[in-house]
């Protein structure tokens, strides 16, 4: 098909088939059959065009407000979900890591892995700590619902290190629960267990 | 032209022109219609006052060259080009009517600037001055990047050749 001149462009044909007409188109039209072929079959051409889904422009606080409330509760989470120290292991600011223990005898046997007590057992505190650190230790027990807190053994210092035994001991009396801290000096932290009465 | 300030209103005016435009050149009707919806999806956000058929033509031109540079939508367009029936030619390039075949050939060899000028040119048949204030750029221009698409065709046939 071989036009009479300069073809009338696509974009040409597509500006006229939308209505809007140029005299000099409309002539080449009236003289020219490939170019009026070309527009014919624009415009007998359908498209079946998709629908066009416009994306809501949101407000950049309605993507926030959910992102916030998100963070929010994996902060929360991780504050549940944190590990904790074992009991009588606590972390003091300036020394580190203190752990301590107790010994218990009881008619000449002396347990280690034990934590309930009856009228006559006799205990010791063990306390470990980071090497080379200077602490005054403290025991205090305290039994439960009591007001004031007993303080059994002389305060002592020591140089931190592995399995310190502080001197002396000290019995447990009562049906309720007492708890037996450590308060560590600097740092002014407590390492604290309990001790359950046997029933 | 005049633009048309909703993008609603433009896609049902224009829509098809720019997929008959598109499937001109990666003769495939599905693949024109998917090009066009994509552009129009992201035009949206920054749809403005300039938005008239020629931008769109433009920009539909530079996303089918994206299509066809794709080596995998390529593949494809070209397995089907030789079963599908010639389209009209009124503008022949070496005596060859454009297609996917010779534009992706050639889009290995020139730039994005000279395959504007041979679209423009060779598949949406518009004469040098209409490419010209199509494209932005002097008619010399336009001459200058046609001269290099023949000599750039004449180079591909005689290796084809020999």
């Amino acid at each position: 098909m071989m036009c009479i001149g300069d073809p009338i462009s696509w974009l040409a044909l597509e500006t006229h088939a939308l209505g809007r007409r140029d005299a000099a188109v409309t002539a080449h039209l009236d003289a020219c059959s490939a170019c009026r072929e070309c527009l014919q079959q624009i415009e007998c051409d359908v498209v079946a065009l998709p629908r066009l889904a416009v994306p809501v422009r949101r407000p950049w606080w309605h993507f926030a407000v959910p992102a916030f409330g998100a963070l929010a509760a994996v902060a929360a989470l991780l504050v549940l979900l944190r590990p904790r120290d074992p009991e009588g292991v606590t972390h003091i600011k300036g020394l580190g890591e203190v752990q301590i223990e107790v010994v218990r005898e009881r008619a000449g046997t002396i347990r280690d892995d034990v934590r309930s007590f009856a009228p006559g057992d006799r205990w010791k505190v063990v306390v470990t700590c980071p090497f080379d650190h200077s602490v005054s230790l403290d025991v205090i027990v305290r039994e439960e619902g009591a007001t004031r807190a007993d303080h059994p053994l002389a305060p002592m210092r020591a140089i931190c290190g592995n399995r310190i035994v502080i001197p002396g001991a000290f019995t447990v009396t009562g049906d309720k629960t007492n708890r037996v801290c450590v308060h560590v000096m600097p740092g002014d932290g407590d390492a604290c267990l309990t001790l359950h009465p046997e029933r | 032209m005049e633009a048309v300030s909703d993008p609603q209103a433009a896609y049902r005016a224009y829509g098809p022109a720019l997929v008959r435009k598109a499937e001109r050149i990666l003769r495939s009707r599905e693949d024109a219609i998917d090009v066009v919806h994509a552009l129009f999806v992201d035009l949206i956000p920054r749809w403005s006052k300039d938005v008239d058929l020629p931008y769109l033509y433009r920009a539909i031109t530079n996303r089918c060259l994206n299509v066809v540079r794709d080596r995998g939508t390529r593949a494809r367009l070209l397995d089907r080009e030789p079963q599908l029936a010639a389209p009209l030619g009124r503008v022949k390039l070496e005596d060859e009517i454009v297609g996917v075949g010779l534009i992706a050939s050639l889009a290995e060899r020139l730039d994005e600037n000279h395959l504007e000028v041979l679209v423009a040119r060779f598949v949406d048949d518009m004469t040098q001055d209409e490419i010209a204030a199509h494209l932005g750029v002097s008619r010399k221009t336009v001459g200058k990047r046609l001269d290099r698409i023949r000599d750039t065709v004449i180079a591909l046939r005689t290796e084809a050749a020999g």
